[in-house]
């Protein structure tokens, strides 16, 4: 197995060159602190004070003894369950709907608007509106609704974002394509579900999955809206993981918070990844 | 040189980790100070501040140091007041901590063994003895105090005026209290804004029954009996319709808020906010001290004040800077500014004067806060916080809110309070 050792050519330098900084930003500022919290997950790590090695005790905590991260998780799934499908849906009919448009340019931005706001002032001009709304209790302040309005202000912010994804993969689908589906009859339903989503199955892949990645690591409209009340209704995995970090001081805890999460959305991703070979399709 | 790519990138990436590791040892570093070859010492000084004005006080004090002694500076660095204590903690766990502490008697626990005992090395005279007791903790003066806060009632006096109530007054009790809330409850505003925040709401159980979360050995109890009792009585405002419910776990500031923008009546906030209120509000404040529970009127006390950091390479300085900051000629300058109810018992009038002089027509009410809070101070408690008060504060958000909409009684709301915060207290 021995391969000849080519010599260096002056190209391949500066190709290194060109790429240490990025190697090293990505080593410094990524690898390493995600290779630290993998680490720090075994440890108690106290933000002040000693730190020792506990094994997996802190995951142990968070999966038996912790009373918010079980019901954490099941609110992020909750919320994730609500949001990536109502996202996906409002986004898909308004990018089809804006297509036939004649102010198609105007909507695009319109709609585009709560994406690009920041976040915070989002939330914090939804929790105004939220108070009123009224009623006793407040939406916000009732274990039945908070959830829900959480979703509802989070699908208004994101679903733009979407919609200019999906408005621009529509305005690719190919004409001829979409002719000879029309000569063959195919019209209204049969038409969007057999031609056209297929055609747009690549933007739709996307955008399923990265909706799902943020959704599953929300953390700003609960933190501001609700703090993650009444009781734990609206807590959510990140907000558990800030809470264990910066409340609590325990950094081990938060770090094994934080590998979970990454596990689960790793595992999400991996099985979208092996579902799109059936649904989704690239030109070639 | 034949050394591969992955090699290379091997050992770039153990470098860094190296560096990084050595980097980011524990709060045991020396920092925070530095001395120049001509012998002048420069300290660095965090503080909170929410504007250039604030922090063109700050410098002024941080002037007032060099002022009295010319060998020490001081570096001023600042932080919103929200994310201050999150700075500070980052600076801790990395060894960068400024040498002159800014503290709340209310987080003084979770810091107690990062600061340094101030006890003989400043000067400790003048100082109104509640606020040098809200800043001691284990019988060690760990921070000197600029400040001191008690909690009062702000009351909406052209609307007690139109009910036909009698004002709130000094001797006014709790069931009094509950009939003006009742009666001045009308026309979708109500009588009361309640809150679920720590001394607002923690001050009014105290009064009502003496009711005390942390004992004085510093553990919890929520779960206490007189603290069920006192929470019983405070929800029922709620469940009487006397009084507005948070409408959501994240608004800290209910009552006060809902009091200034006229839809609650009577609202408990920190004596800080006098000047404030008095500005903002369309209406007549009056303030009275908290209404007489069984022991009389009470209210929990807080006060800030600056500390030494340990590991800070010059403590005697840090400790000359500290009793200059909180010294009379800086109480008074602040005082002069509004800053706050001032921590030396000299300077408080200055204080009483500088809000008498900005709202000359306000003057009787004024003079009636400033009495009140002086009633406060006379039945006042320091409030003692465990480590993790931060996450106690978050568990009050999230159940207490739950007791006030009938979602859950006050008893097991306390017992999962207790519960989930007995963890690192």
């Amino acid at each position: 197995m021995k391969r000849p050792v080519k010599p260096r050519t002056t190209e391949q330098w500066s190709a290194l060159g060109f790429v240490t900084p990025s190697v090293l930003g990505l080593g410094l500022f990524t690898l390493f602190p995600v290779g630290m919290a993998v680490v720090m997950s075994f440890f108690r790590w106290p933000m002040l004070g000693t730190r020792e090695f506990v094994g997996l005790d802190n995951f142990r905590y968070l999966l038996g003894e912790d009373p918010d991260f079980l019901t954490a998780l099941r609110n992020t799934f909750v919320f994730t369950g609500l949001y990536v499908p109502l996202n996906i849906l409002l986004a898909l009919g308004l990018a089809f709907w804006i297509h036939r448009s004649r102010w198609a340019n105007l909507w695009r931005v319109l709609f585009f608007v709560p994406a690009i706001t920041p976040m915070v002032a989002n939330a914090v001009i939804w929790k105004l509106l939220f108070q009123a709304l009224g009623g006793e209790p407040n939406v916000l302040a009732d274990g039945r609704t908070a959830l829900l309005a959480v979703v509802a202000m989070s699908v208004w912010q994101g679903f733009g974002y979407n919609m200019i994804v999906f408005s621009a993969a529509v305005n690719e689908m190919s004409p001829s394509v979409l002719e000879a589906a029309s000569l063959d009859g195919a019209t209204g339903l049969r038409r969007l579900v057999s031609v056209q989503l297929p055609l747009i199955s690549p933007a739709l892949f996307f955008a399923a999955t990265m909706t799902m990645i943020n959704a599953l690591q929300v953390f700003t409209q609960p933190y501001i809206l609700t703090a993650g009340g009444p009781g734990n209704a609206t807590e959510t995995l990140v907000m558990n993981v800030y809470q264990a970090g910066f409340e609590s001081r325990d950094l081990g805890l938060a770090a094994a918070g934080a590998w979970l999460l990454f596990a689960i959305i790793l595992g999400v991703t991996a099985v979208q990844f092996v579902g799109q070979k059936r649904w989704v399709h690239y030109e070639s | 040189m034949h050394m591969r790519r992955g090699v290379l990138l091997a050992l770039g990436l153990a470098g860094t980790m190296v560096t990084a590791a050595c980097g980011g040892g524990g709060g045991t570093g020396t920092s925070g100070g530095a001395r120049d070859t001509g012998g002048t010492v420069t300290l660095d000084w965090e503080m909170w501040a929410g504007s250039e004005d604030e922090k063109a006080q700050l410098d002024h004090l941080a002037a007032l140091v060099t002022q009295k002694h010319p060998t020490i500076k001081v570096n001023l660095r600042t932080a919103p007041f929200n994310d201050y204590f999150t700075k500070l903690q980052t600076e801790f766990a990395a060894g960068k901590q400024p040498c002159v502490v800014s503290m709340q008697s209310l987080r003084l626990s979770a810091y107690a063994d990062l600061l340094e005992p101030l006890d003989g090395k400043a000067d400790a005279q003048g100082f109104a003895p509640a606020a040098l007791q809200a800043l001691k903790l284990g019988g060690k003066q760990l921070a000197l105090p600029y400040d001191l806060a008690s909690m009062l009632l702000y009351y909406n006096k052209d609307a007690f005026t139109k009910a036909g109530v009698a004002e709130p007054k000094s001797g006014w009790t709790v069931a009094d209290f509950e009939q003006a809330a009742k009666k001045l409850s009308t026309g979708g505003k109500a009588g009361f804004g309640m809150s679920f925040a720590d001394l607002h709401t923690l001050s009014m159980l105290l009064t009502y029954n003496g009711a005390q979360p942390v004992t004085s050995d510093v553990k919890l109890q929520f779960d206490s009996r007189p603290m069920v009792d006192a929470l019983t009585w405070y929800a029922g405002l709620a469940t009487a319709k006397a009084a507005l419910v948070p409408a959501s776990s994240s608004d800290v500031g209910w009552g006060e808020t809902q009091f200034v923008n006229g839809n609650a009546m009577m609202a408990v906030d920190g004596s800080w906010n006098i000047g404030s209120a008095l500005k903002d509000a369309k209406f007549a404040v009056g303030f009275a001290p908290l209404p007489a529970g069984s022991g009389g009127s009470k209210t929990y006390l807080a006060a800030s004040g600056f500390g030494v950091a340990k590991g800070c390479p010059y403590p005697a300085e840090a400790a000359k800077a500290v009793s200059v900051l909180t010294g009379a000629d800086a109480q008074a300058y602040l005082a002069g500014q509004g800053r706050s109810f001032p921590s030396r018992t000299d300077q408080q009038a200055t204080y009483e004067e500088f809000l008498v002089k900005q709202d000359p027509k306000n003057a009787a009410a004024v003079r009636g806060a400033i009495a009140s809070v002086k009633d406060g101070l006379a039945g006042g408690v320091p409030l003692f916080t465990t480590k993790n008060w931060d996450s106690v504060g978050k568990l009050m958000a999230q159940y207490l809110i739950r007791v006030y909409t009938g979602d859950q009684s006050p008893k097991d709301a306390l017992a999962t309070i207790q519960q989930q915060s007995a963890r690192g207290q």
